[in-house]
């Protein structure tokens, strides 16, 4: 008995020496010796969040926890990043002791994140990566919403490192860290940014965790992953692959003073790799699986599962910490899994998409395409290609990067006619809709009508597609949709009248004309087209337009104050480097863009963003808003030959909300169309001037404008479609080919643009010195370039533009018509074969005008055609403008009859008859220099009434005689009191000229003759006879 | 140079900027004087009542098309104002059938001129038939709304502004501009009842000194006349005899009223003896305009 006591005695305490021993070694650091043991216990309401972390510069404040997504598949799995210490080392003991929180309450609170405290983003282009490590842990009580926050402990606050960071940052290598299978580092490129992170050659590290142990990944950019050696797998995103010197290439702004940090961030990556490698050793500590979802670019949120269980568990038992980290390596689902019913995973398989369909659709009926709709269609189609996708630089990349403003310009530089953005918007998409309603939803083959470019030699879907593209530009939130609503946009674009939110065709048709056109254009062409990788993301349609509109609206209105601070004038086409280089030093330390704007300037769609910002200075028309607020508007120069002597004048353009009247130190411009100012003659002393660029600053309103002239040292000079200037020659972006221009250049350059003109033209061209030109400057007349030869540095302005444009210069011009019998000359530019004016085969002269095209414009709407380019032009008869119409046969006002006149006499005259009885005027107005007499009758006598020597003028060459006295007359005089009235006065002056002295004169100097006497006799009758006449009433 | 064409696209407009005109006149006179030409054009549609040119506002419009009955010629009506093709031919047509005549004289550089030939029922019918209104003696109607140049220049404010502008004042012994100053320092300096041309780098403007000195600005015809009847100078001569006024050439009739000499006989002036001189100016018109233009005539009494 006594022994068995003993024995269990020894027993017991053997036992709790074991437990002992168990509890000594599996407690965790006291926590006085960490930060991180520090912090009060948190909330124990499980939740799955992940915590961000900033770099080393960063405020601390600005820590945040995001919530992993929550979905019915998906249920919330508590998570928290592993964790280092304020220097940036992990800590020795587990990250999360069983009976410890590692975060302090008032580190983690609940509540929906905080957008202000969050990280802060600058806007260089810079692209850190972000190593986001998540750490799921069941212990870690966050509120339902899985939204906590970090906030800095002033214990452990005054170091540099985060006190407790919840991700990691790397070096943006793509690192596979070697033989540690099992755990993913990737790194976020998109949230941070070069003043509070560092640069990263890679945007994410891959790192494996031994197979013992589990991993958690946190995947904050789209990625794919790749498969990778056995136990360990990469995860790569598609802007990685590649080497350091490309990314280098790709990100110019990558700051080399960086590495140090990146340095540092590496430590960072190897030593969360330690952390997570301890975990499997504590027994307090589990790993679970994190799968990562398939997300689409702009999303940020990891999809996690596998973690329900766990979360269930975690809620039963709060104070038991879990730390949950995904096994690597094979294991790993490489897409999104939903959990089956009994709540296994169940893993989707990728689908395989076939190729598309891109062969050329042969139209059974090949006329229908000439119908009216389909000509419109075909109008935007090909201006659409010629602005967006044959005008293209070599090496370049096409875009339909389409924008109310670039299709407005599209359509004015292939039809001539110029367009409001909204307008050019409306007419487009009333004109793609009409197709899509009448012509492609009737067709069996529907979208893959337009898959054919048999019309004009061009793709037929390019317009269809540029309205896909026009719905992404539009896509920011307004009072009506959300920023995302992509569909929405589309389908009222195409005026479907359905509000769905669907894709209104079928989404293989739409991919196929995509890849249509890329093959198209490689083939004939040689161009590329930016065309995103197929995949079964939802999103992926959407993305297909996206890709081609980087900048959103919002950002493009913003592009006009960057071609100021570059100093680019309109419609200047600069090196892509150097646009990419003006670029850069803009948005140098500032915020240009909005994110979305700058994410697309700082990743792998950079060279989209730089397409699109050069289209759009292509069609910028010099209107922008300079750093001092002053509305800027260009400044052209129009080169004239008055007297055959060149004449180089100012002229600018009255822009909407321009002064009619613009002032400028003793300059009063004017306008009085509203359409240019007068022009500014250029003196002698200019040369300067011209060179170095200026503004003139209004200086008459309160508001201030500008006028702007950028500096240049070469400017071409080319005739345009100008109602305003005619056949003057107007300043221009480069030289057309096969356009006779002009050029001139400062005398520095001189030897270099003769050199080139010369080559460029074919021909001799020599440069001169005209009288009263710009000192330091040169003109060449009579240029005419037949040759695309690249221009030599410095003369830039002057490259050559290979597309084919159609021209019509001078002309009397009624609205968008011209005249009969004087119609513009016609130029081409680019190529000349193939030159029709409707089916009549034509020809250029020297000068490179139509030779005779009058004959063959008469009246109506004629076809100007050259290879696939058309233009229309209409001439019309003469007529008369609205206001002048005459309406035949329609009767005349009685107002429109009345006579009335003012004649002015010498001093010295009375009264003024006329022959009708009553018309009688006295003098109305006495100057100086003579009498005014009102007459409402035709003057015919004067009578200058002296005491003595009595006159009567007879003011008409011929002699009048004297109404009779009728009946009618009689019962006027006898009923109207007025008439009555003025026949007595008529007769008085009259028979008052009774005086023996009376002599009579007519005009002639003819002094009373008998005709004279007989005209007046009538008269002195009728008055007597009136005079009696009304004594007797 | 075609100037139907050039009237035809005037009318076809209705009104437009003068730049326009100027650039219509190059395309339709290529290689000519431009500049010469454009003056003579705007003198001749504008004394032939086809447009008016605004200067202020640097605009022309063109007036409505109108039989103007000729003061100088009764039963004789010219076709002023807009115009186009179908108009003339509904214009021949309508005379045609009534059985006057439509004379067409083309002078160089100026439109056609259209007389129709008719009595008053006659003139009356044309205007029914085509929707032109015919006005008989037309320069009387006219008369109706000018303003003597006397009142004009009353009318005129003190102009200001005008230090360092370059002067040259009109000589009304010798009819021509001559220097004054290359910069005017004080505008007191300036001569009392004298015709004043400012010239700047960007503007000239023309005024006329008050007998107080005081700058008064007028159109450059007026400023002369102005000069001339504050002087007392004799620049117009009416013959009634011969119906004929004239004026120096470097003194021409203000605007208004050359159209309303010239719409006397439906003829633009013609130098004779180194004046412009115009013809079958009735005696009414004739001392009408002079009295207007300042001019103390005493023809008539």
């Amino acid at each position: 008995m006594g022994f068995s006591l003993i024995i269990l005695l020894l027993f017991a305490v053997s036992a709790i020496i074991a437990w002992a021993l168990w509890r000594i070694s599996t407690r965790a650091t006291p926590n006085d010796q960490s930060p991180i043991s520090e912090k009060k216990s948190i909330p124990s309401e499980p939740c799955g969040a992940t915590v961000q972390t900033p770099c080393e510069s960063v405020n601390r404040s600005a820590l945040t926890v995001r919530p992993a997504r929550k979905t019915d598949s998906d249920p919330v799995v508590p998570a928290v990043a592993a964790s280092l210490d304020s220097e940036g080392k992990s800590s020795d003991q587990p990250l999360f002791p069983p009976t410890q929180v590692p975060l302090n309450t008032s580190l983690l609170k609940s509540g929906v994140e905080d957008k202000s405290n969050s990280m802060p983003v600058r806007d260089d282009f810079v692209q850190p990566a972000h190593i986001e490590a998540a750490v799921e842990c069941s212990s870690v009580n966050t509120p339902a919403n899985g939204t906590a926050k970090f906030e800095p402990e002033p214990s452990y606050a005054p170091q540099a490192e985060p006190p407790c960071v919840k991700s990691l940052e790397s070096p943006r290598e793509n690192v596979a860290t070697p033989a540690q299978p099992g755990l993913q580092l990737e790194v976020n490129a998109n949230e941070c940014t070069p003043k509070n992170k560092p640069d990263f050659s890679s945007d994410h590290i891959t790192s494996t965790l031994p197979d013992s142990g589990a991993g958690a990944i946190k995947l904050l950019q789209p990625t794919e992953t790749l498969p990778a050696e056995k136990g360990s797998s990469i995860v790569k995103s598609p802007s990685t692959v590649s080497t350091d010197a490309e990314q280098q290439k790709e990100n110019p702004f990558r700051d080399e003073t960086l590495s140090s940090q990146a340095k540092s961030l590496e430590q960072h990556a190897g030593r969360i790799e330690n952390l997570l490698q301890e975990a499997p050793k504590n027994p307090a500590v589990t790993l679970s699986t994190e799968t990562v979802g398939e997300v689409g670019p702009t999303d940020d949120i990891v999809e996690r599962d596998g973690g329900d269980t766990s979360s269930e568990a975690t809620r039963r038992k709060p104070a038991e910490r879990i730390i949950k980290l995904r096994p690597a390596g094979d294991q790993i689902p490489k897409r999104k899994v939903s959990p089956t019913s009994e709540g296994t995973p169940r893993e989707r398989t990728p689908r395989v998409f076939e190729a598309p369909d891109i062969s050329e659709f042969e139209n059974p009926t090949p006329e229908v395409y000439n119908t009216p709709a389909w000509e419109e269609y075909r109008k935007w189609n090909r201006a659409i290609c010629l602005l967006f996708l044959t005008n293209v630089r070599a090496g370049s990349r096409a875009m339909l990067s389409i924008t109310p403003h670039l299709l407005a310009t599209a359509w004015q530089r292939s039809e001539g006619d110029m367009f409001q953005p909204d307008e050019a918007v409306d007419k487009f998409a009333r004109s793609a809709a009409k197709i899509y309603e009448r012509e492609i939803l009737r067709h069996a083959v529907k979208l893959k009508t337009l898959k054919t470019a048999a019309p004009d030699n061009v793709p037929l879907c390019a317009a269809f597609l540029g309205l896909a593209v026009l719905a992404a530009h539009e896509m920011q939130t307004d009072g009506e949709s959300s920023a995302n609503a992509y569909y929405l946009r589309l389908a009222r674009l195409l005026h479907t009248g359905a509000e769905s939110m669907e894709m209104p065709f079928n989404k293989d048709d739409y991919y196929t004309l995509w890849a249509y056109l890329q093959s198209w254009l490689h083939k004939y062409t040689g161009i590329s087209l930016l065309l995103p990788d197929r995949n079964e993301a939802a999103r992926f349609y959407v993305d297909l337009a996206l890709a081609h509109v980087p900048l959103r609206k919002v950002d493009i209105d913003r592009l006009p104050s960057f071609f100021l601070f570059a100093d680019y004038s309109p419609g200047e086409k600069p090196p892509l480097h150097q646009l990419d280089m003006a670029l850069r030093q803009w948005c140098e330390g500032n915020r240009r863009f909005t994110k979305a704007g700058m994410d697309a300037l700082s990743d792998e769609r950079r060279s989209s963003v730089l397409s699109q910002v050069a289209h759009e200075l292509e069609a910028w028309d010099g209107i922008a808003e300079d750093e001092k607020g002053q509305t800027v508007a260009n400044i052209e120069l129009l080169l004239e030959f008055p007297h055959r002597r060149p004449t180089l004048t100012f002229v600018a353009k009255c822009p909407n909300g321009f002064p009619r009247t613009f002032e400028i130190d003793g300059i009063r411009l004017q306008t009085s169309s509203g359409g240019w100012y007068q022009p500014i003659p250029v003196y002698a002393s200019d040369g300067d001037r011209l060179q170095q660029g200026f503004n003139l600053e209004c200086t008459s309103k309160l508001t201030t404008f500008a006028l702007r002239r950028s500096r240049a040292q070469a400017i071409a000079f080319v005739a345009k479609d100008s109602q305003e200037h005619g056949s003057a020659l107007t300043s221009h972006s480069g030289l057309l080919l096969g356009v006779k221009s002009a050029v001139m250049c400062v005398e520095a350059l001189a030897t270099s643009a003769e050199a080139y003109l010369t080559e460029a033209c074919g021909q001799p061209c020599r440069a001169t010195r005209p009288q009263n030109f710009p000192q330091g400057w040169v003109l060449f007349q009579g240029v005419t370039l037949r040759n695309l030869v690249a221009p030599p540095p410095g003369l830039e302005t002057l490259a050559p533009d290979s597309a084919i444009s159609i021209f019509f210069s001078g002309g009397l011009k009624v609205g968008n018509a011209y005249l009969e019998g004087a119609p513009p000359k016609i130029s081409v530019s680019g190529s000349t074969a193939g030159l029709f004016i409707d089916d009549n085969a034509v020809y250029l002269d020297e000068d490179g005008f139509v030779v005779e095209s009058h004959n063959y414009l008469t009246k109506g709407i004629h076809t100007v055609r050259v290879g696939a380019r058309t233009r229309d032009i209409e001439i019309v008869v003469s007529d008369l403008a609205h206001k002048l119409t005459v309406h035949p046969n329609a009767p005349t006002s009685r107002r429109k009859r009345s006579f009335s006149t003012t004649i002015a006499l010498p001093h010295g005259v009375l009264c003024v008859l006329g022959t009708g009885v009553g018309e009688v005027v006295y003098a109305r107005l006495s100057h100086e220099e003579g009498l005014f007499f009102e007459c409402n009758f035709q003057p015919m006598w004067a009578i200058a009434h002296g005491r003595r020597n009595p006159k009567v003028l007879c003011l008409q060459s011929a002699y009048p005689k004297a109404e009779t006295l009728s009946y009618q007359l009689r019962r006027k005089i006898g009923a109207q009191k007025k008439i009555r009235r003025l026949a007595t006065r008529w007769a008085s002056a009259i028979r008052m000229t009774n005086h023996p002295r009376l002599r009579i004169f007519d005009s002639a100097g003819n002094v009373d003759t008998l005709l004279l006497q007989q005209s007046w006799n009538t008269f002195k009758d009728t008055s007597n006879r009136v005079a009696r006449f009304i004594r007797n009433l | 140079m075609n100037g139907d064409l050039l009237l035809y696209w005037m009318s076809r407009l209705g009104s437009g900027s003068q730049n326009k005109f100027r650039d219509a006149l190059q395309e339709l006179a290529d290689g000519e004087n431009h500049d010469s030409l454009q003056w003579v054009l705007h003198r001749k549609l504008s004394d032939l009542a086809h447009v008016d040119f605004f200067r202020n506002t640097k605009k022309w419009q063109v007036r409505p098309p109108i039989l103007a009955g000729l003061a100088g010629q009764l039963g004789v009506a010219i076709l002023c104002g807009a115009r186009s093709a179908p108009l003339i031919s509904s214009l021949e047509k309508a005379a045609q059938e009534i059985g006057s005549t439509v004379a067409v004289e083309t002078p160089e550089n100026c439109p056609s001129r259209l007389m129709v030939s008719g009595n008053a029922q006659q003139l009356a019918h044309i205007e029914s038939a085509t929707g032109i209104s015919f006005v008989p003696e037309y320069s009387l109607h006219l008369l109706a709304n000018v303003p003597p140049v006397s009142q004009k220049m009353r009318a005129s404010g003190p102009e200001k502004g005008v230090i360092n502008w370059q002067v040259n004042i009109f000589d009304l012994a010798a009819l021509r501009w001559i220097p004054f100053t290359e910069k005017l320092s004080k505008p007191d300096a300036l001569p009392k009842e004298t015709a004043i041309e400012l010239k700047s780098k960007y503007e000239t403007k023309y005024c006329v000194t008050d007998g107080k000195g005081i700058l008064r600005k007028l159109p450059k015809r007026e400023a002369i006349y102005a000069a001339a009847f504050l002087c007392s100078v004799p620049l117009i001569e009416y013959d009634a005899h011969d119906q004929l006024i004239s004026t120096p050439i470097a003194a021409p009739l203000p605007e208004v009223y050359t159209r309303i000499a010239c719409l006397c006989s439906g003829e633009l002036p013609n130098i004779v003896a180194g004046r412009l001189t115009y013809r079958n100016v009735p005696p009414v018109v004739g001392v009408t305009l002079s009295i207007l233009a300042g001019q103390r005539s005493q023809a008539l009494i």
